[in-house]
């Protein structure tokens, strides 16, 4: 993903959820330049609900590297990862199941993403200077990113 | 690694708490056994602490247990995390999951010891496995490194790998909440169950950048799932790398 931009996916809660909810992306530690910060917000209807702010390393336990060759920004890469996670832990107030869950991603400096080659919705990315997450979001607000991010969900 | 039947028990956490210093634990007939493996500790506050579990000189085979999986977990001691961890009385556990066809998953979970609550869970890959036969195999390497900051576990790499494949990890950043305490490995079931290895012997190695101490056996067992492994005695107690060996042959510590 390019960085100064705000790339967010949305998902429905398909039950309600009453102890955590967490997201996750997932950023293959590859050509990561120093200082580079990962910001990940979670929304809840499009509030602000958690945020977090990653420093990546340059170097992780296991790079990745690429398998053959880059075609338009997307390429294949070896069995490393790096998972970032955002979360609403001891929540005190129960998601409703249908509530519209949405994940934002912002980079500092352009990273890898994992990106969804089945995608039931799309991504969504506009200009952002970054790089705290905006207090609230209209998902489907910008243009229509050329690949869906992978996010993960998890809760209960 | 504990399954949602974990809430059945909320109603009597408290009980359980207040039991769980005086009474011996149901689950821990023979200590150095199944989910009752001794704990080592650190000297110091450590930047990182970590197991690997090689398999030698054989691999692993089991009978599948009812969900069909087994565990490698790296479980802290649940007398202390009810006192000192943060939440408080998080359980913070890491865990490498497999079925017998060597699909695998990696595993961050934290229970609350007193509701009995699943508090936060994440996994990789999500609602799903990736199959690497080979890691069931002679030589292969399971592998768990928690990193902390002023002991604030930061991130957990996990990796296998093993003959014919490209070694499989992901490092995966929790929520910076939860603090490393002292711990123990199970080779263990996974979602409540008792696993029978029919062949399992290999070397269980724990690495730090601060000198290690060995414990004895938790006096409260955290997990729920067990096995019918054999843990020795460890090994270079005192320094920064200590190590035990694992088998179903009755040699215990």
């Amino acid at each position: 993903m390019p960085s100064n931009s705000l790339i967010s996916t949305s998902y429905s809660v398909n039950r309600s959820l009453s102890t955590f909810i967490g997201a996750q992306l997932v950023v293959f530690p590859y050509q990561i330049q120093p200082g580079t910060v990962l910001y990940v917000g979670l929304y809840l209807n499009g509030q602000l609900g958690a945020a977090e702010n990653y420093t990546l390393k340059t170097s992780y336990d296991n790079p990745a590297y690429v398998l053959g060759d880059v075609k338009n920004g997307v390429g294949n890469f070896s069995n490393s990862r790096v998972v970032f996670t955002v979360s609403m832990i001891r929540l005190k107030a129960t998601i409703s199941a249908g509530t519209q869950i949405t994940v934002t991603a912002w980079a500092s400096k352009p990273i890898w993403l994992q990106i969804d080659k089945l995608p039931l919705t799309h991504s969504y990315e506009t200009s952002w200077v970054g790089p705290t997450p905006p207090s609230v979001i209209l998902p489907t607000a910008g243009r229509v990113a050329e690949c869906t991010l992978a996010v993960g969900g998890t809760g209960s | 690694m504990q399954g949602y039947l974990r809430a059945v028990l909320t109603s009597i956490g408290v009980l359980t708490v207040v039991s769980a210093t005086l009474l011996p634990s149901v689950h821990a007939h023979i200590h150095w056994y199944g989910n009752d493996n001794g704990e080592w500790q650190e000297d110091g506050i450590p930047t990182y602490v970590n197991v690997e579990a090689w398999l030698n000189p054989q691999g692993l085979a089991f009978n599948p247990p009812p969900h069909g999986e087994i565990s490698l977990q790296y479980n802290p001691d649940k007398d202390q995390s009810i006192w000192f961890q943060n939440g408080p009385s998080d359980w913070f556990q890491t865990v490498i999951a497999t079925n017998s066809s060597g699909c695998a998953h990696f595993n961050i979970q934290v229970w609350n010891i007193i509701s009995g609550w699943l508090g936060y869970h994440t996994q990789f890959p999500l609602n799903t496995c990736v199959t690497l036969p080979a890691i069931m195999a002679w030589d292969a390497g399971w592998y768990i490194n928690e990193y902390e900051t002023n002991n604030v576990i930061t991130s957990v790499f996990f990796e296998l790998w093993g003959f014919g494949f490209q070694p499989y990890s992901v490092t995966i950043y929790p929520p910076h909440n939860w603090i490393w305490i002292r711990s123990n490995i199970c080779w263990c079931g996974s979602n409540y169950d008792t696993v029978t290895f029919t062949t399992a012997q290999g070397t269980l190695y724990y690495l730090s950048d601060k000198n290690l101490v060995k414990e004895d056996p938790p006096a409260d067992i955290g997990t729920t799932e067990d096995s019918n492994m054999d843990y020795t005695c460890f090994q270079g107690a005192g320094t920064m790398r200590m190590s035990q060996t694992y088998n179903i042959i009755g040699q215990q510590c």
